[in-house]
């Protein structure tokens, strides 16, 4: 009799943990990763102006930088340099990530410590690392003295020109740098044969071993922060530097080695890797994300077949932008 | 002569003029700035409850990507910042409560955010871990239970415990695999590949820490009271707008006496005259001042109901979805109490037994062996029992009830903070003062579009039901009615009439009427013929709603151009 009870405990366990297990397969079934939306709201007038001033060395000290010139337009917003050098020369701590689709980010820069685009504008501009400018009084000086800027901002904007417009029209600019209608967005609306077979096996990969646990979303990242080394302590990992990311500008220690979880929508294309550029190759990328984020083995071919996957997310570039 | 003429026409235009600048600007746009901060209060607080329902949704696997969270979390931010430069900045200075208030809400706001990005990173990799830890230790079980038993065993006892920690998150198993953790590593030795046991022991760490601060930032994301807080900045704001727009009407009597009086210096018998039309006029600058103080209120009142409504329907979703946690252990519980049940049977064997033996050794006491043979009998049969080990059993089994009993609570405990919703009142109501109320909140917007409201009810009609909710279903119909009336005017009417088993309440309009389209799609949620931006397109569907709620139908007429008319009929049993 106990027997019986004891066996139809043991199979009900079981099948209780099954149907767990279905039910929460089946809530998840929702995918964790959302297609790219074709615009975000924008004016284009304001935006076209902002592709001017994107471009526009005078928004540096000594005329020698743009923006582009560390956000290469025509190739997927970055300069591929390990860490990107500003004015004089000078070399930052941090790799250069892409523009493109950063307004798809909750927050700017490999710490989070800026809230907007607009923002991300006005420190940039004054960074004595990157474009060196004394102040915004300046530099709108600097833009009113030449060609027709004023006249522009005075049409478009509706006011003199000034400092809070040339941000918000840099800002416009950037929310009409996305890159929708990827072969996978396109498989993810429906359409089965937009990805090959090996693509769809490393989505699988991709979502079984839980990237998708933090990179995720529209912009498969990019909308939450996570400590590096969370399942293995980073510093046994050599060469991964001093950069405490988010400590820095919250000083919780908990937010030691916490930085964005950075997109991976263009990921394929924007070597080299992490927030010091110091990972050249996206498969060694991988070996570190699985070793300390996942904290378990991945063969060689589910990374292959990952890289697979990651190859299909780039979409179309922006007409203007190339 | 001449000058006569001149200086009443002066006096005309400039009262022309006077009354012109404060019908238009100090009152509407008073208004306008005024419904700019509540307006974004009611977001804020929309956005909050949004944000909540995100979070429970994110902790149970029902969300799978972070960017609806993400993006609450900026829309609080972004809000928050308009509405402290809104027209609130105006009383920051005089009344300190308010920016107090203030304070203590962007402080909150600020310490859910941080807290809310906290949830997510902890949450992250705690999904991972509990994820790929079980099934790992079962192949590790596996692999030791041919080699030793007894460690096999600890490493059972592990393994059991995060299953039901992963299913339910109760104390106890946390606790049996906090003793137990430190020990997974003596076991090493044993394994020839030691990387599966070395990464079994680092997913049950992060299990064991992260499970502990996923679940302590969740709660104390949802304990923080915002909401509170904001209804009292919301009271404080309308206070301070009130008084303020009191003074606007003293202003506005000023300007008139003072008008009167340049009228006096012209003429003494223009005077005369005016003077009658002057404290007519302030009169009624008083009334109307009084009229809107009122409906501001009402106004207000009624928007915190459209919020509780659509919270309740997002909340209604995820109720949907978290039913299947409560269901979880509810089916555990029920099984174990039907095989309890079954054990109870060989008790009841062994008490006929021992009844048996009792009733033998009474009627013949002497006949020792028969005794014997069923005293032996029953002993074998407590014996058997005994090997079955089913007093255990039964303990057990009860006390992993309990569990799952304690994890519904839990489950309950969680949704708390959304159970303001117990608070829903039926009343006796009278159908035709709640239509008067709902006119007179209304009163600017049937004004805005010279609508004449003809009231074709006067008996009293009542009705038992949620008063509020009911004058919601009003407020909407005549919004829209008054909002398909072109500006040059046109008539609402409505009649109230008992027919032999409903109550029926009908509102005629005489406005632009609706295609077939828009009459099909009329109660569908967030379907709006209104710019983006202005109506939420839930209005209509919420109406539906709570007139179903009160088992009523809801009937629309109308062809395009050819005017509206909607009918409610209530049940006549609701009706006394
Ligand atoms: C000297 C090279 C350089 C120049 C010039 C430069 N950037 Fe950057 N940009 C970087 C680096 C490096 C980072 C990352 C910095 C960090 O995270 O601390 C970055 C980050 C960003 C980000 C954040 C992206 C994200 O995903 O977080 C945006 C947006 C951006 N830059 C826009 C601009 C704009 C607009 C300009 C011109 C006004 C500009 N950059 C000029 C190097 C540059
Ligand atoms: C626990 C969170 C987490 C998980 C899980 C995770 N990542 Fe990452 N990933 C990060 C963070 C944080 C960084 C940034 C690291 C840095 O810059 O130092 C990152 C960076 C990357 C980068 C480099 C991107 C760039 O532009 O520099 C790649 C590629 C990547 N991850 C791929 C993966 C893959 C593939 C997986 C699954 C095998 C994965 N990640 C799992 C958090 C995670």
């Amino acid at each position: 009799m106990l027997g019986v009870t004891l066996f139809l405990r043991q199979t009900y366990k079981i099948g209780l943990s099954i149907g767990c297990f279905l039910m929460s397969q089946a809530a998840l079934s929702a995918e964790p990763i959302l297609p790219i939306p074709s615009s975000l709201p924008h004016d284009p007038d304001k935006a076209a102006l902002g592709k001017l001033l994107f471009s526009d060395v005078r928004l540096s000290k000594d005329n020698s930088l743009s923006c582009e010139s560390c956000h290469f337009l025509d190739r997927a917003g970055v300069d591929f340099l390990d860490q990107s050098r500003g004015v004089n020369g000078q070399l930052n701590k941090r790799n250069s990530p892409t523009v493109y689709n950063s307004a798809l980010n909750f927050r700017q820069l490999w710490d989070g410590r800026i809230d907007s685009l607009d923002d991300q504008v006005r420190v940039v501009v004054k960074n004595p690392k990157v474009m060196g400018m004394d102040s915004w009084e300046e530099t709108t000086q600097k833009l009113k003295e030449t060609d027709n800027y004023a006249e522009q901002f005075q049409n478009i904007y509706g006011r003199p020109i000034n400092s809070q417009d040339i941000q918000h029209a840099i800002a416009e600019y950037e929310r009409t740098l996305l890159t929708p209608n990827s072969p996978f967005d396109r498989y993810l609306k429906g359409d089965a044969n937009a990805i090959n077979q090996q693509a769809k096996l490393g989505y699988q990969y991709f979502k079984s071993y839980g990237c998708v646990s933090c990179h995720q979303g529209a912009n498969v990242g990019g909308n939450l922060f996570q400590k590096v080394g969370v399942l293995k302590d980073i510093n046994l990992l050599k060469g991964f530097g001093t950069d405490m990311g988010r400590f820095a500008v919250t000083g919780n220690e908990w937010d030691k080695r916490v930085f964005k979880v950075p997109s991976l929508r263009l990921a394929v294309l924007t070597p080299p890797y992490f927030h010091n550029g110091s990972v050249r190759t996206l498969r060694e990328a991988i070996d570190i994300m699985t070793e300390f984020q996942l904290g378990r083995q991945v063969p060689d071919a589910h990374k292959d077949a990952i890289i697979e996957f990651l190859k299909t997310l780039p979409g179309d570039l922006p007409k203007g932008g190339k | 002569m001449k000058i006569n003429v001149l200086l009443l026409s002066l006096l005309l235009i400039t009262g022309i003029a006077l009354g012109i600048f404060y019908h238009k600007n100090a009152e509407d746009s008073a208004h306008e700035n005024y419904m700019v901060s509540v307006n974004l209060m009611n977001q804020l607080k929309q956005t909050d409850a949004g944000l909540n329902v995100l979070l429970l949704k994110s902790r149970y696997g029902l969300q799978a990507d972070y960017d609806e969270l993400a993006k609450k979390s900026v829309l609080l931010s972004d809000s928050f910042a308009k509405l402290k430069k809104s027209n609130m900045a105006r009383y920051l200075d005089t009344d300190i409560s308010l920016a107090d208030a203030l304070r203590e809400y962007e402080e909150q706001i600020n310490l859910k955010i941080d807290l809310v990005e906290s949830f997510k990173s902890h949450n992250a990799v705690l999904r991972n871990s509990i994820k790929y830890a079980p099934p790992l230790g079962d192949q590790l079980i596996s692999t030791l239970e041919n080699k030793s038993e007894s460690d096999a065993s600890l490493l059972k006892k592990i393994n059991q415990a995060l299953y039901r920690w992963s299913l339910y998150g109760d104390k106890e198993q946390a606790d049996i695999i906090q003793d137990n953790v430190r020990k997974i590593l003596d076991l090493l030795p044993l394994f020839s590949n030691e990387i599966p046991l070395l990464e079994y022991n680092s997913h049950v760490i992060a299990v064991v820490d992260e499970q502990e601060q996923t679940q302590n930032y969740l709660q104390n994301a949802l304990a923080i009271d915002s909401e509170k807080t904001l209804s009292k900045l919301d009271g404080l704001y309308t206070e301070n707008y009130l008084s303020s727009s009191a003074n606007d009407g003293q202003l506005r009597s000023y300007a008139i006496i003072a008008y009167g009086l340049l009228a006096l210096l012209v003429a003494f018998y223009f005077a005369m005259k005016l003077r009658g039309s002057y404290t007519q006029l302030e009169d009624k600058v008083k009334d109307r001042t009084q009229q809107i103080n009122s409906a501001y209120k009402e106004v207000k009142e009624s928007q915190e109901q459209l919020i509780q409504s659509e919270k309740m329907a997002s909340l209604g979703q995820m109720v949907a979805g978290i039913a299947h946690e409560i269901n979880t252990p509810l089916g555990y519980v029920n099984n174990n109490v039907s095989i309890v049940n079954n054990l109870f049977i060989s008790m009841d064997t062994l008490m006929k037994g021992l009844s048996r033996v009792y009733g033998e050794a009474v009627k013949k006491p002497n006949n020792k062996e028969a005794l014997s043979k069923q005293v032996v009998q029953v002993l074998r049969q407590y014996h058997r029992m005994e090997q079955d080990d089913i007093v255990n059993e039964a303990k057990e089994l009860l006390d992993d009830s309990s569990h799952g009993l304690n994890d519904i609570s839990e489950l309950v405990k969680n949704l708390r903070s959304f159970s303001r919703l117990d608070r829903q009142l039926i009343e006796r109501f009278d159908i035709c003062e709640g239509l008067d109320n709902t006119l007179k909140i209304a009163s600017s917007i049937l004004k805005q579009s010279n609508v004449s409201v003809i009231k074709d009810y006067n008996e009293d009609v009542f009705l038992e039901c949620n008063p509020s909710k009911l004058n919601q279903v009003f407020l909407n119909i005549i919004t829209n009615a008054a909002q398909a009336i072109p500006e040059t005017g046109g008539q609402l009417t409505i009649s109230v009439k008992k027919m032999d088993d409903t109550v029926n309440i009908i509102f005629i309009d005489t406005g632009e009427g609706m295609d077939e389209e828009t009459r099909a799609k009329i109660f569908d949620p967030f379907f709006t013929t209104k710019p983006i931006g202005e109506g939420t397109g839930l209005g209509m569907s919420i109406s539906y709603k709570i007139v179903k709620e009160h088992r009523g139908q809801v009937e629309v007429q109308s062809e395009k151009g050819e005017g509206a008319t909607i009918t409610l009929s209530f049940p006549y049993q609701n009706v006394e």
